[in-house]
């Protein structure tokens, strides 16, 4: 676990010290296609039960993003106790052959999902560790830009129209200077002349860095228009846990099961419907007989979700009703919170609910809880060469 | 800029050339051919990478008359979301019948700018 967080820790100051070091060195950055989404629930992550709430939040079109949690003892901040990370594996393992048509064709196996996570707790002063595997699959997502036939059709307009007009003015010079295109073929400092005078003509004609400006501006409208795009998941977790760090001793304790449908209000809401089924096995000291028995619980539950605002500062507001076989329970929780994008790729999510345990007896309870995650993906600005 | 000389066999079948774009680009090229010692464009086609079908020219016959034209394609793209230490790989292949008599590529990592790649074959 420690190890797991040193190379998050040590991962994170990697990509600040190389987007700082871009930023330095390319005042014009610019950032067409890359958008920064609020980074979703992983299966993995859920399944280690460190938020109440059961809805699974559908995913964006990322390859790689990770979630810490736990932050807080008390009044100290702390190293987190629990941390998830989730990738692509078709998209990361096939991207240096993939094709924008394979990837339209095969959208369902390049954006499934694998996640893996881990928490280390402190159970009748034991400590044990929690480790779960999630699979994610990804039915509908109108987010995806590769997929966005409106958005690639704008892209293709643009960059047709640059390269049209960088070719006129290169044979516009050419002829000017009388060479030709085996000259210019031959001549490297004919290519630098030729170069020149495309950008001269391009900033004179329209301005400069005309296409850049325009490509980006796009993004821009695509980012506000599809933070809340219709999605939908549908995931699977399998949770095990070990009385040590040991993998030998890994024993099966859980399975949860998820789908979630996210529809877009205009471009200021989004409601997420969820319902997920999850199993969980454990073992606990019984006082009265000094024994160690085994225990199951199995819980269903539906839940809705509504976020508010703007891609990079929202609010949310979220119900959930589930049943719990171990209890015969029936229990509610009532959850409000909000999701900021802090820093490029950092995104902090914070929130505070009630559950409500036995809702419909005289035993019925309640219990406050709180959660504050830190979600971390590839910067959207992040340059390397 | 890449450039490649390929020979072909003036008696043999129709040339044909064949574009491919690996990665997640999204990819808008300019294909010309060059008159012999001249820029008269004999033949120029604009296209992208949303369909690898239909991104293969004949050139004229007879072959002969295609002996130090020149075929440049210049492509402009950007890299989709969030990939980013993807590479890329843009190639004209030039076919004789089904033989393939050569190519010429261009290839690297795509970058959050949008990038260009120019290919030339020049026709032996």
């Amino acid at each position: 676990m420690k190890k797991i967080i040193i190379l998050l820790l040590m991962s994170s100051l990697f990509v600040e010290y190389i987007y700082s070091q871009n930023n330095a060195i390319d005042s014009t950055l610019i950032k067409y296609l890359r958008v920064d989404y609020a980074i979703p629930d992983q299966p993995a992550f859920k399944l280690l039960g460190t938020n109440p709430s059961d809805i699974l939040r559908p995913s964006n079109t990322n390859e790689l993003s990770a979630i810490s949690s736990s932050f807080m003892e008390g009044s100290s901040i702390v190293i987190p106790k629990s941390f998830s990370l989730e990738v692509a594996p078709m998209l990361l393992a096939k991207s240096n052959k993939l094709t924008l048509s394979d990837y339209i064709d095969k959208k369902f196996l390049y954006r499934a999902k694998v996640s893996v996570g881990t928490q280390k707790s402190l159970v009748d002063t034991v400590e044990k560790y929690k480790i779960a595997l999630g699979f994610r699959f990804t039915l509908i997502d109108n987010s995806d830009l590769k997929t966005n036939k409106n958005y690639i059709n704008q892209i293709f307009d643009i960059t047709a129209e640059k390269t049209e007009w960088e070719n006129i003015y290169k044979i516009e010079y050419l002829k000017i200077v009388n060479k030709t295109i085996l000259d210019y073929i031959e001549n490297k400092a004919l290519q630098d002349s030729v170069q020149n005078y495309i950008d001269k003509k391009i900033t004179e004609k329209f301005n400069e860095n005309y296409f850049d400006d325009r490509l980006e501006k796009l993004k821009e409208k695509f980012k506000q228009d599809t933070w809340n795009a219709d999605k939908w998941d549908v995931a699977l977790a399998f949770l095990t846990e070990s009385p040590d760090s040991l993998a030998k001793n890994i024993q099966f304790t859980g399975v949860g099961v998820w789908t979630t449908y996210a529809h877009g209000f205009k471009n200021w809401g989004q409601l997420l419907i969820g319902a997920s089924y999850n199993y969980l096995s454990f073992d606990s000291l019984i006082v009265a007989t000094s024994k160690i028995e085994n225990f199951s619980n199995h819980k269903l539950s539906v839940a809705s979700r509504l976020y508010f605002g703007s891609n990079n500062f929202k609010g949310f507001l979220e119900g959930q009703f589930d049943y719990r076989s171990l209890n015969t329970s029936n229990n509610a929780l009532i959850n409000l919170g909000t999701e900021m994008n802090i820093y490029d790729g950092i995104w902090i999510n914070l929130n505070v609910g009630y559950t409500f345990n036995d809702v419909f007896t005289e035993n019925n309870s309640s219990n406050l809880f709180s959660s504050f995650d830190i979600r971390i993906q590839i910067p959207e600005k992040l340059k390397f060469f | 800029m890449k450039v490649k000389k390929i020979k072909i066999d003036s008696d043999g079948e129709q040339l044909k050339v064949k574009l491919t774009f690996i990665g997640l680009i999204v990819a808008s090229y300019e294909y010309m051919l060059f008159e012999t010692n001249s820029n008269n464009i004999l033949e120029n086609h604009k296209g992208n990478n949303q369909n690898p079908d239909d991104d293969n020219y004949l050139l004229p016959l007879p072959n002969n008359l295609n002996v130090g034209r020149i075929l440049d394609i210049k492509t402009n793209f950007v890299a989709l979301d969030n990939l980013k230490f993807e590479k890329y790989k843009i190639t004209a292949e030039l076919f004789q019948g089904n033989t393939k008599l050569g190519e010429v590529s261009d290839d690297g990592i795509t970058s959050v700018d949008s990038q260009s790649s120019q290919l030339f074959i020049i026709i032996e």
